[in-house]
């Protein structure tokens, strides 16, 4: 058959010489290789123990935001769960009752707020999308649980702790993302 | 000593009253009036040349022939004594001195227009000269002048005054019009015409106080006679409200053939500039037509001398010239300052806005506050060019003539004294205490000299 | 008519505007104060566009495209810079006070003013001043007031003030503080209030509904419907999410509804989700009254095969429903589940309209009349469309004549208006008691039916001498009709309208008469007969007895098994009929979706759908057939529509079962051929099986969200979408996705048209009729061999009799309603129930404003009312309120006695 690219390696099929018939040769080559890597450097960590440093721009489980005095950034605007390619996000909202503006930074926020995290891709457009500065990608990662149910996040396991109550759990749950308040 | 028509007898004593006013030859025209034909009359306002007072400058006579004349449908005759522009104050001087010159006017007008109920259309802010009116109607009709049956000539004519709320939009004759029939004082879209359609779907003519109290002149001596004071198209006198920094602020008639330096200079007008200060700028037809310079005042872009008249006022367009507009003549000395003069007008067009059409009433208020950032030193240059945009973008743009009327100052003010908004932004201490003064606008009189 | 745009060539149709003509087009052109139904004034100067003298023209002018006429050879260029500058600019001025709260506010992803600002492609504010804030009012519990958000188009006081009639909504202020509301917090007073949500370009006046259940457009799950709640049969979208109904939005149909819906359209969609709902089929007589779908079929199936069976249809039901009732009774066992009285004027109705004499006018016709007559029926509040719609021909009537008089065009809204004033065109209105439509009348004239059917008697009489044997009328009454007559005489295309509610069939026949006698020559005459419920005429066309009749037969036959059809009898018949009928069945089988009176005596009770979770057909009082199609998937709940209950319940009894699927298609086509009367019902909309290059249409649009986590709290493995086979409708985002067939609409979005305002992309002219024809099958076709159907009956004139009150009822807009008055925020505004009576009767019975009173029919006791004296009603006549949630059936236009 003639060849359609010039880049064709014609394969050598001439028969063994004894000494290749042994192998002994060809096992020795590649116990060096083995050996050789002995004497470098590990690439592995001792994960969970260990952990790696990220990309500042790491995309990793969302989080819903609150403002600096602990109320809840999002208004439901749907704009994250409009923009999201895997259609992972869904919500309701609901109107703030007056006696409600120290939960709520407007007047209207999320009731319900759910990610289907085994759908979700990661690929942080509802970060791009939302106008509140509300849900963030940080840089917790690897959730496990024991059942597929878990893994619908609810707005409970989404909502990042209260600055003033917590302040401890809140700068955890940020990451080391340095981001407007 | 200019031709006087309508002033001559101002000064006479008790002229107000009745009796004073007929002594000195008062309510001849109606005599005269009464015996013509409506058509004639028209026709002699027509021959006469009588331009509208009001501002446009719309010829009377041809304004009165368009009216329509459906068989059975009362007409109209409605006197806009709406006079708000700021720095025009004719209206008021005539009808606080001489009631029975607008009422003779009106009747002869009325009649000419077969209008049996005319309207005085006042302004809600003149809170007394109502009553004067009222006084002078009563005692018109008291002497059988209005009422029934006028001098036995079977015409019936019944005049009454009604008072605005003093909303400058309801100059505007058919936000007038509106007003009068008592709704929200809103400009409407034309066509059709007041002429046509206007005061409760009636032919409507609705003509200012002084374009209505010179029609008596015009019957008295015939339209041709008065067609030959004056000068081309501005005929007749025209009584012009000086303000400012001037010697002598008052109401003035001139008979348009004076020239502006005359009119500023001459001690029976202006008298001068007090304090001995310059000229910098005027205003020579009322606030909002465009601001002259001292150097483009009293000569023409080509070098001509500007007269006090409808054509030389406008001589340049408005690059280079302005307006008689409605006569309200507002002199600025060299301790002026222009940007603040604007931010005035500005802020009273923003509040004159009736809110109908989007470029009026949110363009003069964001003129506004850009005029008042550059004026208290935050403006920035780009503020300048953004005015003038806007202003642009305002003038042609809306439904009735104020928008253009808030555009034009301000974009006479920038045309002008661009150097002076710029002084403003470069010197933002500075400008909060000291104004830019005269800079390179000499005043014409020292340039001639 | 040839214009240019853009230096292509277009044709156009002649007398319209340059906007009007570029949206016909397709172009896009931005706009905010025009509106096709309500006209240009010119405001927004948001459509400016550059218009040329002539081909050398270089230089142009810049004009308002809503203000000018297109002109043979017209230059203009919208795409010109100066045009775009301005354009962008004036966006700019607009947005220098609008918040930019879009992700709080409810219009967000519907909106005309995001639209526009998109379209001019304005993107960056220069403006960095404080913007200007206002107070909101509490304008009642429909409509919701966020004043900043307000852009200054005017179109909100126009419709309400000027189309709409309402007073209570105004302009205040001025310059750039111009305020739309009230003049202090309250509740609007307009029964149109809803359409402000539409009407208003931005967020001003949003849903109060949907905020309690708030969902973006681009989420909700559409289909096309067909209102309930009265005759009329406005066309309207449903919207679902989460299994629930969330709102209401108005559906274009160029004959019918026009733009706009009445608030108990719009708002009283509440029912569908109520807690009243049933869910479940109950065997009342087990322990365990649950029952399992098989289990309740068998049961049903022994119940009915044991004993004799008759069917109560329903004026509420769709006709597959009551259709299917009857195939499984059996023609002779259905009956009509509405009074005598009532079903007799029903069938009268229909054999005026069967006769093709005289046209059975739509609302659009309506609308374009130029003489109205309205006898009898008080359709502000039984059929408040047709208000509107009369409304407008009184208006336009006038404009028009105007607009001839001097020549400027109809859609120069403001000019217009200040040309015809306060001029009206003719409107008599003879009704039992006042209503709001008078207003608007030339003559109006309160009477008792009887009187007020003389009058119609006397017009006709009048209209064509002779025809009238008795007229032994009065000289006042002969004075009046001759007044009404010559106007109507000068009509071209005048409208006569009357109505059920007064429950007296001299009225209707006086009416009719009067539409015959007007029909001559040149006349194009019209008749429109308002009816009670959202498929009377359609159960009234199928012909068969009504409720007292099955009554009677159960009575002398005994023995019976009754399944009644989503029909709460209490509420048409006086509960001690219903109470005797209930007695002597052996079994009630019940099929409804809410309980109420009739279910709580049914033994076994069928879920059934509601217009939002089946498909169905209904006929209007016009005689237009329209199909409402499901919108809410039902997966769980054993709800399904009555006609998929009885024809699994036929299809057992038969043992015809085959195994293929039931569409309401088929159920249409077996209707055809049984009931000739609906003869080419199966056109009604696009088959079930019809699909657009293999594609059915979808229910979602392309941006729905949340596709894979909506149902993931209840199911990790996201069941699949569902199916649909009813329709050619589909309930994914996936589907068709140019203009559908007219009928089967879900919403209205085009590419850059978010907002309802994207129905001009629907439209084959703006304001005109939907591409490929305007929705629904007229059912009663002109016949120019008509039969001459005319009317002798003129009845003796109203006698007060002593102790006998004539029983009437009165109804209100929004309050009457069985199904409307669950929406919570309309129940609040319906008045109490009440009597109301002239001052001459209150003294007969020695009885002052606010005693309460007893009515007594035939021994029958109704619940005691409070009595308001109302100086219009005439003296013997009792008015009381109707169609209210408290209010039951009662032995309406008889005589009955009243006690203190």
């Amino acid at each position: 058959m003639q060849s359609l690219t010039n880049r064709v390696k014609p394969v050598d099929r001439k028969p063994m010489t004894f000494l290749e018939k042994i192998y002994l040769w060809e096992i020795a080559k590649g116990m060096m290789i083995t050996i050789k890597h002995f004497f470098k450097r590990k690439p592995t960590i001792k994960y969970p123990e260990q952990k790696r440093e990220f990309s500042s721009v790491f995309r990793g489980l969302h989080i819903l935001n609150r403002d600096e005095q602990g109320r809840e950034r999002c208004t439901a605007c749907g704009l994250c769960a409009v923009a999201c390619p895997a259609e992972a996000i869904t919500m309701e909202a609901a109107e703030r009752k007056t006696g409600e503006e120290h939960l709520y930074r407007e007047e209207k926020y999320a009731a319900r707020y759910e990610i289907n995290m085994l759908r979700c891709i990661f690929c942080g457009l509802c970060e791009e999308a939302c106008p509140k500065d509300a849900i963030y990608l940080s840089q917790t990662f690897t959730p496990s649980n024991l059942t597929r149910a878990q893994f619908i996040y609810k707005k409970d396991d989404l909502l990042i702790p209260d600055p003033n109550k917590d302040p401890e759990q809140y700068a955890k749950a940020l990451g080391d993302r340095k981001r407007p308040q | 000593m200019g031709v006087k028509l309508l002033l001559d007898k101002a000064h006479v004593e008790g002229i107000r009253y009745y009796d004073v006013y007929r002594r000195e030859g008062g309510y001849r025209s109606v005599e005269k009036a009464l015996k013509m034909s409506p058509a004639d009359i028209v026709e002699e306002v027509k021959k006469s040349g009588l331009r509208g007072r009001g501002g446009a400058g719309f010829p009377a006579g041809m304004k009165w022939s368009f009216i329509a004349k459906p068989e059975g449908v009362p007409r109209h005759l409605v006197c806009n004594a709406d006079e708000s522009e700021p720095g025009t104050f004719k209206d008021r001087y005539l009808m606080e001195f001489l009631p029975h010159l607008l009422i003779e006017g009106l009747i002869v007008a009325s009649f000419a227009l077969g209008s049996n109920a005319t309207y005085i259309y006042i302004r809600g802010e003149y809170a007394w000269i109502p009553d004067i009116l009222e006084q002078a109607i009563n005692e018109a009709k008291a002497n059988g002048w209005l009422g029934k049956n006028i001098q036995g000539s079977g015409f019936d004519c019944e005049i009454y005054v009604q008072r605005g709320a003093g909303a400058y939009i309801c100059g505007e004759e058919t936000a007038l019009i509106e007003s009068l029939e008592g709704k929200r004082g809103n400009p409407r879209i034309k066509p059709p015409f007041p002429a046509v359609k206007g005061v409760w779907d009636r032919p409507t003519v609705v003509n200012n106080v002084e374009t209505l109290a010179a029609v008596v002149p015009v019957i008295n001596m015939g339209g041709e006679a008065y067609s030959k004071i004056g000068v081309g198209k501005s005929t007749g006198t025209k009584l012009i409200s000086a303000c400012g920094n001037i010697n002598k602020p008052g109401v003035y008639e001139i008979d348009m053939t004076i020239s502006v330096e005359e009119f500023v200079y001459s001690d029976e007008y202006c008298g001068g500039i007090p304090n001995g200060k310059r000229l910098k700028a005027c205003i020579p037809g009322g606030s909002s037509v465009p601001i002259l310079p001292a150097n483009l005042l009293f000569k023409t872009a080509k070098g001509e001398q500007r007269m006090m008249n409808y054509e030389s006022l406008s001589d340049g367009g408005f690059a280079t010239g302005s307006m008689m507009g409605s006569g309200g003549f507002i002199v600025l000395d060299e301790d002026q300052c222009v940007v603040k003069h604007t931010l005035t007008l500005a802020r009273f067009y923003r509040h004159e806005s009736c809110g109908q059409c989007s470029p009026c009433r949110e363009g003069t208020g964001w003129m506004e506050k850009i005029l008042k950032n550059i004026e208290t030193g935050k403006g920035k240059m780009t503020d300048i060019d953004l005015l003038w945009d806007i202003q642009r973008k305002i003038e042609g743009n809306t439904i009735c003539p104020l928008g253009d009327a808030a555009a034009w100052p301000v974009a006479a003010a920038i045309r002008h004294f661009r150097d002076e908004f710029e002084w403003h932004v470069n010197n933002p201490e500075l400008c909060l205490t000291q104004n830019f003064g005269l800079a390179h606008y000499a005043d014409a009189r020292e340039v001639v000299a | 008519m040839f214009i240019h745009i853009d230096n292509k060539t277009y044709t156009v149709k002649a007398g319209k505007n340059l906007l009007e003509a570029c949206l016909t087009l397709d172009l896009d052109l931005p706009y905010f104060c025009w509106h096709p139904a309500m006209g240009s004034v010119g405001a927004c100067r948001q459509c400016a566009v550059k218009v040329y003298k002539d081909e050398n023209d270089m230089k142009g002018r810049l004009v308002m495209s809503c203000m000018e006429t297109v002109t043979e050879g017209l230059r203009l260029s919208i795409e010109d810079k100066t045009a775009k500058a301005f354009r962008e600019q004036v966006i700019e001025w607009l947005m220098t006070n609008h918040p930019h709260d879009c992700p709080v506010c409810d219009e967000g992803g519907a909106c005309h003013l995001q639209d526009m600002t998109v379209m001019t492609g304005h993107d960056y504010r220069r403006y960095n001043y404080k913007k200007r804030t206002y107070t909101n009012q509490y304008l009642g519990p429909l409509i919701n007031h966020e004043m900043n958000r307000c852009i200054q188009c005017y179109r909100c006081v126009r419709y309400y003030r000027d189309y709409a009639g309402g007073d209570d909504l105004n302009v205040f202020a001025a310059h750039n503080h111009v305020y739309f509301g009230r003049e202090k917090d309250g509740v609007l007073q307009s029964p149109f209030s809803g359409n402000l949500s539409e009407v208003c370009p931005t967020g001003v006046f949003t849903d109060k509904t949907l905020k309690e259940h708030y969902t973006r457009k681009w989420d909700l799950t559409m289909a096309p419907s067909v209102c309930n709640h009265c005759s009329v049969g406005c066309n309207t979208i449903a919207a679902e999410r989460y299994g629930q109904l969330r709102c209401m939005l108005n559906r274009y149909n160029g004959d019918v509804n026009g733009y706009f819906l009445c608030d108990r359209g719009r708002f009283g969609y509440e029912f569908v989700n109520s807690e009243n709902r049933i869910k479940q089929a109950l065997i009342r007589s087990r322990t365990n009254e649950a029952a399992t779908e098989s289990e309740i079929m068998e049961h049903v199936q022994s119940l009915i095969s044991m004993s004799k069976v008759v069917g109560i249809g329903s004026p509420r039901a769709s006709l597959e429903s009551n259709f299917a009732l009857m195939q499984l009774v059996g023609k002779e066992n259905f009956y009509q589940g509405i009074s005598e009285d009532e079903a007799h004027l029903n069938r009268l109705v229909v054999e005026m309209l069967r006769s093709g004499c005289v046209h059975s006018v739509s609302l659009k016709e309506i609308e374009q009349a130029d003489a109205v007559l309205i006898i009898g029926e008080d359709i502000w509040n039984t059929a408040p469309m047709m208000a509107l719609a009369v409304r407008q021909a009184v208006v336009k009537t006038a404009a028009s004549q105007a607009s001839q008089e001097i020549k400027i065009p109809v859609w120069l809204d403001s000019a217009i208006k200040e040309l015809a004033q306060e001029e009206k065109g003719f409107l008599a209105t003879l009704t039992i008691a006042t209503s709001p439509i008078d207003d608007i009348a030339t003559h109006s004239w309160h009477a008792a039916p009887d009187d007020l059917a003389r009058l119609g008697f006397a017009i006709a009489s009048y209209l064509q001498p002779g025809k009238i044997v008795n007229t032994d009328f009065s000289e006042a009454l002969l004075d009046k009709a001759k007044k009404i007559g010559d106007a109507l005489k000068k009509a071209k295309n005048p409208v006569v309208i009357t109505g059920t509610s007064c429950y007296n069939d001299n009225v209707i026949k006086a009416a009719f008469d009067v539409a015959v006698a007007l029909n001559t020559g040149e006349r194009k005459t019209s008749f429109s007969c308002v009816m009670t419920e959202c498929n009377s005429m359609g159960l009234a066309m199928m012909g068969s007895p009504s409720f007292s009749v099955a009554n009677e037969n159960i009575k002398t036959n005994g023995h019976a098994t009754a399944v009644i059809l989503e029909n709460d009898v209490y509420k048409h018949i006086p509960s001690a009929n219903a109470d005797e009928f209930f007695n002597s069945c052996d079994h009630v089988i019940v099929l409804d979706a809410l309980h109420n009176a009739t279910t709580e005596k049914a033994q076994v009770l069928l879920p059934a759908a509601t217009f939002a979770d089946g498909d169905g057909t209904l006929v209007n009082n016009e005689g237009r057939a329209q199909r409402f199609f499901q919108v809410i998937p039902n997966t769980t709940s054993q709800v399904q529509e009555s006609w998929r209950w009885l024809k699994k319940l036929q299809t057992l009894k038969l043992h015809t079962l085959n195994g293929h699927a039931l569409h309401p298609d088929d159920l249409l086509r077996e209707m055809e051929t049984a009931l000739p009367q609906f003869e080419g019902i199966t056109n009604v909309s696009p088959k079930h099986d019809f699909t657009i290059h293999g594609e059915k249409i979808p229910r979602e649009p392309h941006r729905y969200s949340g596709r894979t986590a909506i149902l993931a709290n209840k199911n990790v493995s996201e069941p699949k979408p569902f199916n649909d086979g009813d329709s050619p409708l589909s309930f994914t985002m996936e589907g068709y996705k140019g203009t559908p067939p007219s009928g089967v609409v879900p919403f209205f979005w085009s590419p850059g048209w978010n907002s309802v305002q994207s129905v001009n992309k629907y439209q084959e002219e703006t304001n005109g009729a939907l591409r490929g024809g305007n929705p629904g099958l007229q059912l009663f076709k002109n016949k120019s061999d008509a039969r001459d159907l005319f009317f002798n009956d003129v009845p003796e004139s109203f006698v007060v009799a002593k102790d006998r009150w004539l029983l009437l009822p009165k109804y209100d807009a929004l309050g009457s309603g069985e199904l409307s008055s669950y929406t919570a925020a309309l129940k609040t505004l319906s008045p109490q129930p009440f009597a109301s009576m002239s001052t001459g009767s209150l003294q007969a019975l020695n009885a002052k404003d606010g005693d309460m009173l007893q009515i007594v029919d035939a021994g029958i006791m109704y619940g005691s009312l409070p009595v308001k004296a109302d100086e219009n009603v005439c003296d013997g006549v009792v008015l009381v309120t109707a169609g209210l949630r408290e209010s039951m059936g009662m032995s309406w236009g008889t005589r009955v006695q009243i006690k203190k």
